[in-house]
């Protein structure tokens, strides 16, 4: 039987003509400014921005290169421009509880407007208030208060004095206090000159003498009264100057918040701080004790009238777009600083710092979502704040119990804004499932599409998109044949003539390289000649497993026979993923058979190196011949199938054709071509199925035939419904144009075997029966014959399956 | 104690107590001694009042912190003084090594006022840096600013103007200042010592307008000039008719600043 032709070249790969451009080069394109080939994403992201309910936040699923990131942040930067901009934020002093600052909200702008008052009103003060305390009026004012107090005071204990000198007393002064002492000649009398006293005066002394201390002790428990009514009075009277001082600079504040009452709440209590603490504003002639312990009477004292600018939306136009790149807690949700004072940490609400999220208030803030899951605590501070729909800052050390130093509890501020997540779709089904919250907070899911169709008009779009990043990365022009050969490296990196990639990392790669190559050549536009070495040195850079692999081929180490027959062993193919690289590798699958009771023994399985999908594979090749062979009588075979020489694990059910054409080849003793390789999975039927890294397969196969010397009867097999996905190498192309090498695209495993063996599969005939010299005519009598080896083993009275033959 | 190179010609006698003026006295007496070159003595007196109070079988004191009696005895009285010497001495070895001015000290037992003023015969100005005898004052007193001028009591006298020499001397540099009130007890007297005083004053380089109209007849004429000027010394001829006893003791009661009596 022959064989026939394989696939024509011109299917073995599309090719992108350049003739169909219309433009000579890159810089005749306009810049692209929709975005291509994500409408569904994009419908998406209008819908999430645009719709005003909580939880409609934004997930971006893709892989990573897509170029969410840019395209998102592209469209919300359009998007924010449009809208209002957002307020300011301030923190200012809460008098009543310095541990809880206040938030002041004030339009656009007005923040560091304000902040700039609040200052210039500080250093108003700072003159105003000393002037007026300093005042010679008030001074006097205050002396004569202080004149009046001492003048009640001297009186009180002069009268007293008086008195006692009636009585021949003295008040003297001790080290801690003053005591009464009977006096002669202005001298106190000691106690021998007393004791010569007459009794009688003795007593009157002694007896007055009490009578005066009674009087002196109540005396002195009015000083501390009296201090204290001085006080108080100067206090007042101070109190009456500094409201007068500041009247003016606070009244012209208050104009210029009139509209903001929170603003007018907070100014008055400035007011009342000022008036309570105004000897603050005084100069400080005191020396310190520890002079470099000292702060600055600034810091010291004014600090707290300082207004903490959070959030300064002055220079922005629209609403705030927000890339935070580190999400963790702190730079998401704020946080409180501390700094060092005499060896303790303090704080005050000018330590506050925002967040990301007080940043992005009343805008879009974008986050990465596997960096913000693998900062601890980020996603859960996200969360909370969202849900509140405020953001309170808090320490989580603090939280944790971990620091005990002194902090803040700032007000939170209302929130209001969009967060978009970007991440991979794993992570997003992941969390939808497993986190009860992200359903809840994040609705709007983002899918950008992994590549487009193709067709003439979105290869025109292509070419636009390839012009706008030439331009916008100042590469050299790309010539329209380069673009032809950008777009058709675009749909082999879809794995699919029929599509156009959209991982745009990977096309924008190659683009720099390619302007690389052609500025190494002094080349003033890129062609495709430059494209094509940027490709080929690409691959070259990363290739070095594939060689090794292909050399240990070509020295005979990997058994692979490209010609000859052999029976129970054909060319299998597998795809080696390497992350930025895969390829092809021939593997030699065999198959053996023997009498037994209908099991297929996968021999990976069996070392557990096979994957679940290879076992399924397996089984279902094991159904397909018990369906095929056995359907009115027990299946009386034992096979086995490995991947030889393979000694890592496999998975993926693409060699399920080749195991099946194995097994029946070793049935039927029939040989199988060794020039040809097979890939391709099979159903029960024996229908072949399309099969992932179709290309790489082939190029696999054919590298191997190619450094042996082609014969042009070498080849591989494919599944038809794979032929669509075809974009071969140019060499490969050639080789099958000039008859050097064949691709055929098989749909039945018959079809296969057929071109396997060169022996007829051979259908059923009217009689049901297969034609003997036909392979599953070949089949059928080895089936039967082992059914007879079994019959006569008197194996025909064992129960079949695993289960009743645990029950013998 | 530091060596100075120059003679002794001056000797400042500084009647010190334990209150908490005493450390202002203290700095401000030990500048004066090194500006002229002058030796600084020390000198706290054991009040005698004070013991023969303590020696009173039913002596008691009432406290300024508390308002409580409590018995006062004789040795516990000696002790508190000792220690208060004790303190004195070694603040005014600190401060005099500092400024690098000779030093000596001395405790002595009297009364204070007299105590003080025999102690300082050889010395050419005394300073009595303590706090008066009467109540414990009502407000606090602060320590004296350079830029408070030196009040002078001037009368006719050698003493009287050698204390105008003087505070010249103390205060060389322009923006010092120095303040003149003449203490006479009739307006002639007054007169005349206002003549001779603004004289003087041109002779050496003073401006005689530093010289003020106010006349003292009496301590309490002096406490209030210096309460206005806000002097941070008053500085009177040791032989002025104000200085008895009584005059001396009100002076010392009622001044926010340190008396200086010049010989």
């Amino acid at each position: 039987m022959t064989r026939g032709s394989g696939l024509p070249a011109s299917k073995l790969r599309w090719h992108c003509d350049p003739e169909q451009f219309d433009f000579d080069s890159t810089s005749d394109l306009p810049d692209l400014r929709e975005i291509l080939g994500q409408a569904r994403a994009l419908d998406a992201i209008r819908f999430g921005i645009g719709i005003r309910q909580q939880g409609y936040n934004l997930y971006v699923l893709g892989p990573p290169g897509m170029g969410k990131r840019t395209t998102v942040r592209q469209f919300l930067e359009q998007q924010a421009a449009g809208e209002p901009t957002p307020d300011d934020w301030c923190y200012v002093n809460n008098f009543e509880q310095t541990y809880k600052p206040k938030a002041l909200r004030l339009p656009c702008g007005a923040g560091s407007r304000f902040a700039k008052d609040m200052q210039d009103l500080v250093e108003d003060l700072q003159n105003a208030i000393p002037a007026a305390l300093e005042a010679e009026d008030h001074q006097n004012r205050v002396k004569d208060l202080e004149n009046e107090a001492k003048e009640r005071h001297d009186t009180a204990f002069r009268t007293l004095a008086k008195k006692a000198v009636e009585h021949g007393i003295e008040l003297v002064r001790t080290p801690s206090g003053l005591a009464l002492a009977p006096v002669r000649d202005g001298e106190v009398m000691d106690a021998e000159q007393f004791g010569k006293l007459p009794e009688d005066e003795r007593r009157k002394i002694q007896e007055a003498i009490e009578g005066l201390q009674s009087e002196l002790r109540a005396l002195i428990e009015q000083v501390p009264e009296w201090r204290k009514e001085m006080r108080d009075k100067i206090k007042e009277l101070n109190r009456q100057a500094t409201h007068f001082a500041i009247g003016h600079s606070l009244e012209q504040a208050r104009g210029k918040y009139a509209d903001s009452p929170a603003v007018l709440e907070y100014l008055t209590a400035v007011e009342q701080d000022v008036i309570e603490h105004a000897d603050d504003f005084r100069p400080d002639d005191e020396q310190p004790q520890l002079p470099f312990l000292v702060v600055p009477p600034d810091q010291r004292s004014f600090q707290r009238y300082q207004v903490n600018l959070l959030v300064d939306n002055s220079q922005l136009q629209g609403a705030p777009v927000v890339a935070e790149e580190h999400p963790n807690h702190r730079n998401l949700i704020g946080r409180v600083e501390h700094r060092a004072q005499m060896g303790m940490l303090t704080t005050d609400f000018t330590l506050i710092k925002p967040g990301a999220l007080h940043r992005a208030n009343g805008g879009y803030l974008m986050v990465e979502m596997l960096r913000l899951l693998s900062q601890p605590y980020a996603w859960e501070g996200l969360k909370r704040a969202l849900h509140a729909r405020h953001v309170q800052i808090e320490s989580v050390a603090e939280s944790l119990s971990l620091a005990s130093t002194v902090s803040l509890e700032p007000e939170p501020i209302p929130l209001d804004v969009k967060v978009v997540l970007l991440g991979d779709r794993l992570l997003y089904y992941l969390l939808y499932e497993y986190d009860r919250d992200f359903a809840e907070l994040f609705k709007v899911a983002v899918d950008f599409a992994d590549d487009m169709d193709r067709g003439p008009d979105s290869c025109r779009m292509y070419a636009r998109l390839i012009a706008t990043l030439v331009r916008q990365r100042d590469f050299r022009p790309f010539d329209r044949g380069a673009v032809a050969r950008v777009i058709e490296f675009a749909a082999r990196a879809a794995e699919d003539s029929q599509r156009l990639t959209m991982h745009m990392r990977t096309v924008a790669d190659l683009l720099a390289e390619s302007d690389h190559w052609a500025r190494r050549s002094d080349s003033p536009r890129v062609t495709a000649g430059h494209v094509q070495q940027a490709i080929d040195q690409q691959i070259y850079r990363v290739d070095r497993v594939r060689e090794r692999v292909q050399d240990e081929i070509r020295r005979g180490t990997l058994l692979i026979d490209t010609r000859g027959s052999c029976v129970g062993q054909v060319n299998g193919l597998s795809v080696l993923d390497l992350g930025n690289f895969r390829f092809g590798r021939p593997s030699r699958i065999t198959a053996t058979t023997r009498l037994g009771r209908g099991e297929v023994v996968d021999i990976e399985r069996e070392v557990d190196l096979g994957g679940a999908i290879h076992s399924k594979g397996m089984m279902i090749l094991a159904s397909f011949l018990a369906a095929r062979f056995a359907k009115n009588q027990p299946l009386s075979l034992a096979a086995s199938v490995v991947f030889e020489q393979s000694y890592g694990k496999v998975d993926g059910d693409s060699a399920s054709v080749a195991e099946l054409c194995a097994i029946l080849s070793s049935l039927a003793e029939v040989p199988i071509d060794q020039s040809l390789a097979v890939t391709g999975s099979v159903n029960q039927h024996g229908t072949v199925q399309p099969i992932g890294g179709v290309n790489e397969k082939i190029e696999g196969y054919f590298d191997v035939c190619a450094s042996r010397g082609l014969t042009g009867s070498q080849g591989v097999l494919i599944p038809a419904s794979n032929v669509q996905h075809l974009m071969l190498r140019q060499d490969v192309l050639q080789a099958v144009a000039d008859g050097q090498f064949q691709v055929y695209a098989v749909e039945t495993v018959d079809q296969a075997l057929e071109l396997l063996t060169g022996v007829p599969a051979g259908p059923l005939d009217a009689a049901g029966q297969y034609p003997p010299d036909s392979i599953q005519g070949r089949v059928a009598a080895r089936l039967a014959e082992l059914l007879e080896l079994r019959r006569r083993f008197g194996m025909e009275s064992k129960p079949e399956g695993k289960s009743e033959e645990a029950k013998s | 104690m530091p060596e100075r190179t120059e003679p002794v010609q001056r000797r400042i006698l500084v009647a010190l107590d334990a209150s908490s003026r005493r450390l202002a006295t203290l700095e401000a007496a030990a500048q004066w001694a090194a500006l002229l070159r002058a030796e600084l003595h020390g000198l706290f007196v054991e009040d005698e009042n004070l013991l023969r109070l303590a020696g009173l079988p039913f002596a008691r004191e009432v406290a300024f912190c508390s308002a409580t009696m409590r018995d006062l005895d004789l040795a516990a009285m000696e002790r508190i003084l000792r220690s208060q010497a004790e303190a004195v001495r070694n603040d005014l070895v600190e401060v005099a090594q500092r400024v690098r001015v000779r030093w000596s000290f001395q405790v002595a037992r009297g009364h204070v006022a007299r105590t003080s003023r025999e102690a300082a015969r050889d010395a050419d100005l005394l300073i009595i840096g303590r706090e008066a005898p009467g109540p414990h004052p009502l407000l606090p007193r602060h320590a004296p600013h350079a830029d408070q001028p030196i009040l002078v009591a001037y009368h006719d006298s050698p003493a009287g103007r050698r204390a105008l020499e003087i505070a010249a001397e103390l205060t060389p540099a322009a923006e010092d200042r120095v303040s003149v009130v003449v203490v006479a007890d009739s307006p002639t007297r007054a007169r005349t010592a206002r003549s001779t005083c603004e004289t003087w004053m041109r002779q050496h380089g003073l401006s005689a307008s530093s010289c003020t109209d106010f006349t003292a007849s009496s301590a309490d004429d002096l406490l209030q000039a210096a309460g206005n000027c806000q002097a941070r010394l008053l500085m009177i001829g040791s032989d002025n008719w104000l200085l008895d006893d009584q005059g001396l003791d009100l002076l010392l009661e009622g001044l926010d600043c340190p008396l200086a009596l010049v010989r």
